[in-house]
């Protein structure tokens, strides 16, 4: 389950939101959240939206239509252990 | 580890996740007589309490909510110490019957330690009302044989059986008989380190949970075992089968055991657990109609329509008030205070004539601002938003956009400047211009004053839907232009697919709305005591150089203004007032407005300013008017049910002072021409400056030629086409 939903994410590099990963998980989304809380937990994952760290320094979430619309979603740590601000832009 | 009966006292410790119950089972076992202490060096409290059964003392420990036990948190590590500590006869799981999955990872947790183990499945009453059928027995028997209790602890069901099934577990412990299978060269791994732990612990099941955390690099149990007398041996081959495992497994091991875990649990709540798909499917429901292929697109126009003519009737009677209070008790006020401390008469004109009316004429706008950003805050916290999103998005797909361009042409209905950085999320270049090229044919936020105001003063009760159709016309001239420029200078190379994710719908809350709408309507504001206010000043000295001007006309700005009208009179508004108002929109769109109102308004020889009133009769008459407002738009409201009328024959919206004077300057048709003009006509500076950061002089300069060039053309077939039908 966390490798299918690690796997996931990798290849939604913008991220996804926890009713895409549990309806792709066919898991209950309540498990799923356990699940990506403790992939946070370990900094393998973070959250994006109007409270995530990422958008912190964009400035103007306060009128990011793209956070309403996506909601909170959850990208994956590259290798390199850095998240691009752009690529949350999705 | 093993669990000594110790009747008639026993003790049992109630685990489970925030929000499972715990506490109203604590309550329910103990009748509130529990006591509260703290746990020796920490600030967490623990609840203790007393309860009897079947001639045994029972002591109830209620232990801090956690999700797992994997020690990260101090509440974790609490909750996982006095587990492990023996002190516990047995451990009641409490799990939320209504979250089963997420809440079956602690239990798991808890049974691998191998303590005696309940599983008290608490709210079952409301999993049976959500259709949610749990098989207990079966759930037990995959769990290792535990017994499992459907509890309501709320409603006190369940908790005699729950305490017989406690009794009965600490009488008859548990064999220690359940172990998940984490495959062959993890369960070889936890062989090797459990042998080499069996000189310390006696007990298998807790030896093989301890080799699985030195596995995971837990370092509580790290630190145990380094107090062991041959523990720096057992953790140098913990250090190579770590080692060997994760080059084996390309990952860190915790995530690969929580991956075995959770499978487990995945597999379990398949087998044990029935749900109704009827909740997935209303949603799915709803979805085949707003995202309809066909339906889709006229059900969001609709929506939009709904919201427009809402935001100019709900409103319209405070944006009356604010034009009153403005033009009225606070210009008499600021013309009180000038005239007492003896203000010369060009600072009287410049607060007045200038700021007043250049500031206050955008500030009247901000009812109805908040009413839009109130219904476009529902919209998308309900997640519809997400939905319009999808069906725009595949009508600009079709015209040879790109997917990912959608997000950004949303972005620039709220404000083009971060809608123009947004387009960094495309990977090709030549897609990203052409978005950053559309997004200005977005009505942003800031052309919504310009639509009201002329809305007001030529379509009364029509200037909702006036609003509404200046929006469509931006997106349908911007599906346009995306055809024309894919067929020309912009062909992209292909059209990948994008997902967009359809959040569930939920029902938005206050407190969200009002953040949402607090946070635009500040951003409003701050331009209007910031940019509009420094231009307003700007705007009234060039009004009245040379020195001793009599005319506005006749100043430099009226003569520069002048220069270029005829250049508008084919559009039907070649006059040096709305000329004016157009160059100064290139700084913000707003000034449209603003500069109108100084214009028209600050100009006005007659501009009442009654200072004759007292402050208390002035301030009476805010607060009245405020009632009265506020009065209006909610019969305004309640008359949108079918069938309600409380308007009475008053249907046409009041409009403010700069709707009056506009008539006597533009007809109609040359107002819809001019709405046209400011909809298209080149971007405000900021976002010129946003394009030339993000792809150069050459194409900023193209944005603001095409756009004004698109701008001059659309309006011109609007005024003489509306002429040619007759409409002058």
């Amino acid at each position: 389950m966390l490798s299918e939903l690690l796997r996931l994410l990798e290849t939604h590099r913008g991220g996804l939101g926890l009713s895409e990963l549990s309806d792709a998980l066919n898991a209950e989304p309540s498990a799923v959240e356990g699940m990506l809380q403790m992939l946070v937990q370990r900094g393998r994952v973070i959250v994006v939206g109007a409270d995530g760290g990422v958008c912190a320094s964009c400035g103007v979430q306060e009128q990011c239509n793209l956070l309403a619309t996506h909601q909170t979603r959850y990208v994956v740590v590259p290798k390199t252990g850095r998240v691009e601000p752009g690529v949350v832009c999705y | 580890m093993a669990a000594s009966v110790k009747t008639p006292t026993l003790t049992i410790a109630l685990a489970g996740n925030p929000n499972a119950g715990k506490t109203s089972l604590f309550n329910a076992l103990t009748g509130l007589n529990q006591g509260v202490g703290n746990f020796p060096g920490k600030t967490v409290e623990k609840k203790t309490g007393i309860c009897r059964r079947n001639g045994h003392t029972i002591s109830v420990v209620d232990l801090p909510g956690t999700y797992s036990l994997t020690a990260f948190s101090l509440d974790e590590r609490i909750a996982r110490d006095h587990i492990i500590s023996g002190e516990p006869d047995v451990v009641v799981c409490v799990a939320d019957a209504t979250n089963l999955e997420r809440n079956l990872y602690l239990a798991v947790q808890i049974r691998e330690i191998g303590v005696p183990l309940v599983l008290a499945l608490n709210m079952a009453d409301s999993a049976r009302a959500q259709g949610i059928r749990i098989d207990t027995k079966w759930l037990g028997q995959l769990l290792g044989g535990i017994p499992v209790v459907a509890t309501a602890a709320n409603r006190g069901h369940g908790i005699d059986e729950l305490l017989d099934a406690v009794v009965h577990s600490a009488e008859n412990p548990t064999p220690p008989t359940f172990a998940i299978d984490y495959g062959t060269a993890i369960e070889a791994a936890i062989a090797t380190i459990q042998t080499r732990l069996a000189d310390e612990i006696f007990v298998d099941s807790f030896a093989r949970w301890m080799a699985l955390m030195l596995l995971e690099s837990d370092q509580t149990v790290i630190e145990t075992v380094r107090e062991f007398d041959n523990g720096q041996a057992i953790l140098a081959e913990v250090g190579a089968q770590i080692g060997r495992l994760e080059t084996l497994f390309n990952d860190d091991l915790p995530i690969v055991s929580a991956d075995h875990r959770y499978g487990f649990i995945n597999g379990l709540v398949r087998q044990v657990q029935q749900k109704p798909v009827d909740r997935v499917a209303l949603t799915d429901r709803i979805d085949d109609i707003v995202t309809h292929r066909y339906l889709g697109l006229p059900l969001f126009m609709l929506v939009m329509l709904l919201v427009f003519r809402l935001v100019i009737d709900v409103a319209a009677p405070f944006l009356n008030w604010v034009d009153a209070v403005i033009t009225g008790p606070i210009a008499s006020w600021t013309a009180t205070i000038l005239t007492a401390i003896s203000a010369p008469a060009w600072l009287q004109s410049l607060v007045i004539e200038g700021i007043i009316a250049g500031v206050g004429g955008v500030l009247v706008f901000v009812p109805g601002l908040i009413v839009l950003y109130l219904f476009l805050a529902f919209l998308e916290d309900s997640g519809y938003l997400a939905r319009a999103a999808f069906v725009m998005d595949r009508l600009m797909t079709v015209v040879g956009l790109h997917g990912k361009a959608m997000i950004p042409l949303i972005l620039g209905f709220g404000c083009a400047v971060p809608a123009v950085y947004a387009t960094r999320t495309m990977s090709n270049r030549r897609d990203r211009i052409l978005t950053a090229l559309l997004i200005p044919l977005m009505s942003c936020s800031a052309r919504l004053p310009v639509y009201v105001v002329f809305g007001l003063a030529f379509f009364g009760r029509y200037a909702g839907t006036v609003i509404w159709i200046m929006y469509l016309v931006g997106i349908v001239i911007a599906v346009l232009a995306g055809l024309i420029f894919t067929r020309t200078i912009l062909q992209p190379d292909e059209n990948a697919a994008f997902v967009l994710e359809l959040p569930p719908y939920r029902m938005p809350t206050g407190r969200s709305l009002l953040l949402h709408t607090w946070g635009n309507t500040k951003e409003f504001v701050h331009k209007a005591g910031t940019l509009i206010l420094a231009v307003s000043v700007v705007l009234w000295l060039l009004l009245n150089l040379p020195l001793g001007v009599a005319e506005q006309e006749d100043s430099l700005f009226g003569q520069v203004s002048a220069t270029v009208a005829p250049v508008f009179e084919p559009l039907g508004f070649g006059t040096w007032e709305a000329t004016g108002s157009l160059i100064t929109g290139f700084i913000a769109k707003e000034l449209v407005v603003s500069t109108l109102s100084q214009i028209y308004i600050g100009a006005q020889d007659d501009l009442d300013i009654e200072t004759t009133t007292s402050f208390a009769q002035d301030v009476l008459e805010i607060m009245v008017g405020f009632w009265e407002a506020a009065v209006d738009a909610a019969r305004t409201l309640i008359s949108i049910i079918p069938g309600i009328d409380l308007t009475g024959n008053n249907t046409e919206p009041e409009d403010v002072a700069l709707s009056s004077a506009l008539r006597d300057s533009f007809t109609p048709l040359s107002a819809v021409s001019f709405l046209v003009f400011v909809l298209l006509y080149v971007p405000c500076v900021a976002t010129i400056a946003a394009v030339k950061q993000e792809f150069g002089k050459r194409w900023a300069v193209t944005a603001a030629v095409y756009q004004t060039a698109l701008a001059w053309v659309c309006a011109l077939l609007v005024y003489q086409g509306g002429l040619l039908l007759g409409y002058g």
